[in-house]
């Protein structure tokens, strides 16, 4: 009688053994991270099936769990995402996946290996085990080195063995209801102006078994609801206009369920934007006749009164005909400084006179504001004039410019015309008399004089007279205009 | 062997043995040299032990005021070491030690791989405020959390490697996108050394798992409630 209930015993719990363990299990390539991201071990995949299956676990076989991966696209080893978890269930019928991954496995400098397990219920996307280790060669050490393992080889058994030793006595195929997916959610745009339209779509999965929606809504803000409408399949979207009034504005998808529950999911904010975007231009040039004046090469710098991220922008120079002399324009925030170097797009000099910056921006809502500048370009040197006349007790040299440009500095330089230096002056004022004293009369010496010029732009000229008292003479020495003897017919 | 120890005492006046006498005596006894070199011993284990106290530094901006915790999303952990693949290394692990000793439920890495995607946001990227509510949201997860490996690396020892792991972690509530505290642990597999090379940890994923739980086990007496609990 003992032994029959010994027996009876055995047998129940046996029975009750192998129903506990009566589940199928796809094991998933697993991912070795020391071949890199797209590393993969199929000698410990098939290690790992080969130990499920002497557990009297069902394995799926790998060419089915490969032939799934490559139908839905799945390109990552070590884990999935939830609709695909459940994909594996309707697909392969398995009950669990166990994924691993070999976190590292080097010989060199000591044997090491180590490696992460995990399993996941597929009716419910829940980890429902997951068993972390890591093995040296230095971690075995035995009387005498005797078992001691010798390599990688000898390693991973010992800590796969290791892992797999807590793997839980029953394993439970039910678990909660699978929850409902969203799959994707896009909102568009999230910056617009008032009266723009805004559009939500979703893609929603719900599992076998799980509850039935009855309606998808989208909250806008606090108290406003959209019916989504159903575009194709498990697919929905609504459209509508911004409000006027300008303000960010919350988005959640409502699924309200059969049984009653609504479930909620935040979508995202959109940002309804009524202001253009504020800002000035700064050029480094100097101020003449009240206009920013350069010689060349012009920083220009927008300067923000209410700084806001911008979606693109652009900005051109051009001339007083509309010609485009330079631009460039982007996606993105501003640059903090621009340089024009007065050059035209053929790469010559632009010729001296007023040119147009245009700098347009537009805000991520599409607001766009327009901010211009006028500029003067003058690149060519100034022109020196130099008259010269005969005073009481010396000779007065007259220096002006003809360029509307002021003066920064100016210098002359009076010498003979063996070298010898007479005198030497210099200034910032223009027009300006410089008076030399007459040289003696016995000094049969030429007079010469070098005059430079700075504009206050840094434009710079240098001329030379070789005979001053040419200058004095000039109405002397000029022939008289020839007069006219006869009629000339006219044409 | 006969050991003297001078503590400066003055002898007795009344002819009575004074202190360095009596010392000298007592150390004259075999039971207690036998009883000192165990002395020692301890000493020794409980001196090597106490390296393994370092305890992670731990940072809090907010106060949690929500139920236990019983579902959390990892984002993409940034590598900021050398050691190749060191982030997923330590996210996998961490991963696995959530739900094995703290029984927490962590969100898909595809999950959150999807949504990356889908809100344009690169994997060394950190997520917007905002983006952190969808993902909570979308994930049905209590807390977000971010890591950053800033050291991962094996150094070579005498006949053994020591691996050296820091590591930062960025906690922040789902639903309103802040961050709740952050914590900071660096560790090295000598700390763990008991006598000779008892007690090393050789591996860079068992430093991993070492670090995991100690952070986790960290937060917890910090006041974050368990699951269930």
């Amino acid at each position: 009688m003992k032994r029959f209930l010994i027996i009876t015993l055995l047998t129940m719990t046996t029975l009750i053994a192998s129903y506990a363990q009566a589940v199928t299990v796809a094991v998933f390539p697993v991912e070795d991270l020391s071949e890199g991201r797209n590393g993969v071990n199929f000698t410990l995949t098939e290690f790992l099936q080969q130990n499920l299956q002497e557990k009297g676990i069902e394995v799926i076989p790998t060419d089915k769990v490969i032939s799934f991966m490559s139908r839905n696209r799945i390109r990552w080893l070590g884990f999935l995402g939830t609709s695909h978890i459940y994909q594996v269930r309707d697909d392969l019928g398995a009950d669990f996946i166990l994924f691993g991954t070999v976190s590292q496995r080097q010989e060199l400098p000591l044997a090491a290996f180590g490696m992460v397990l995990t399993l996941v219920r597929a009716c419910d996307a829940r980890t429902v085990w997951t068993e972390v280790g890591g093995m040296s060669k230095a971690d075995i050490s035995n009387f005498f080195a005797i078992d001691e393992p010798e390599s990688l080889d000898d390693l991973f058994p010992v800590l796969a063995q290791q892992l797999l030793s807590s793997w839980p006595a029953v394993l439970e195929v039910t678990g909660q209801n699978p929850g409902i997916v969203v799959e994707t959610s896009r909102l568009s745009s999230q910056h617009v102006k008032p009266g723009d339209e805004v559009s939500c779509s979703v893609k929603i999965r719900t599992p076998a078994g799980g509850e039935t929606i009855s309606q998808v809504l989208l909250r806008i803000g606090e108290d406003n609801y959209l019916d989504m409408v159903e575009v194709s399949p498990n697919s929905y979207a609504v459209f509508w206009s911004a409000p006027d009034h300008e303000g960010l504005l919350p988005v959640s998808l409502v699924l309200r369920c059969q049984s009653g529950r609504a479930l909620v999911f935040f979508v995202g904010n959109y940002q309804i934007d009524t202001h253009s975007p504020k800002l000035n231009l700064k050029v480094a040039g100097k101020n003449v006749n009240n206009f920013m004046a350069f010689n060349g090469r012009l920083p220009i710098t927008p300067v923000w009164l209410d700084p806001e991220p911008l979606s693109h922008w652009s900005l051109f120079i051009q001339n007083m005909g509309g010609q485009v002399m330079a631009g460039t324009e982007n996606k993105g925030s501003l640059p903090q400084r621009f340089v024009w170097n007065g050059q035209r797009p053929d790469g010559h000099k632009a010729e001296d006179g007023i040119y147009e910056i245009v700098l347009t921006v537009w805000d991520r809502a599409n607001n766009s504001t327009v901010s211009t500048k006028k500029v003067f370009l003058k690149s060519t040197p100034p022109i020196p004039v130099i008259n010269a006349a005969v005073g009481n007790d010396s000779l007065i040299v007259t220096l002006d410019s003809e360029d509307e440009i002021p003066v920064d500095y100016w210098s002359a330089e009076i010498l003979y015309s063996d070298g010898e230096v007479l005198l030497q002056s210099q200034g910032t004022d223009l027009p300006v008399d410089v008076l030399i004293p007459f040289p003696s009369p016995s000094d049969t010496r030429q007079l010469e004089a070098v005059v430079c010029m700075k504009d206050v732009l840094g434009n710079k000229a240098q001329k030379k007279i070789d005979n001053l008292m040419q200058l004095v003479n000039v109405e002397d020495d000029q022939p008289e205009p020839p007069k006219q003897q006869e009629w000339v017919p006219e044409f | 062997m006969l050991r003297t120890i001078n503590l400066n005492r003055p002898s007795s006046k009344n002819g009575s043995l004074n202190f360095n006498e009596q010392i000298t005596i007592i150390m004259n006894f075999p039971q207690f040299r036998y009883f000192s070199i165990f002395l020692l011993l301890v000493v020794i284990l409980l001196g090597g032990s106490s390296c393994t106290s370092s305890r992670p530094s731990h940072g809090k901006k907010n106060v949690y005021e929500g139920e236990s915790i019983c579902s959390v999303a990892l984002l993409p952990f940034i590598n900021g070491s050398r050691f190749e693949q060191g982030n997923l290394i330590m996210q996998r692990v961490f991963a696995a030690e959530l739900t094995r000793i703290a029984g927490i439920e962590v969100a898909s890495e595809g999950d959150v791989q999807n949504i990356y995607r889908e809100l344009r946001i690169y994997p060394n990227q950190l997520p917007s405020i905002e983006q952190i509510r969808v993902l909570g949201s979308r994930l049905d997860v209590q807390l977000v959390i971010s890591g950053r490996i800033t050291e991962m690396e094996e150094k070579m020892g005498d006949n053994y490697v020591n691996p050296v792991l820091a590591v930062t972690l960025q906690v922040y509530d789902a639903k309103r996108g802040k961050t709740m505290w952050n914590t900071y642990h660096r560790r090295e597999g000598t700390d763990y050394r008991k006598v000779m090379h008892f007690g090393l940890v050789n591996t860079v994923t068992q430093l991993s798992r070492i670090i995991s739980d100690e952070i986790i086990e960290e937060w917890f007496a910090e006041g974050m409630k368990q699951c269930g609990k």
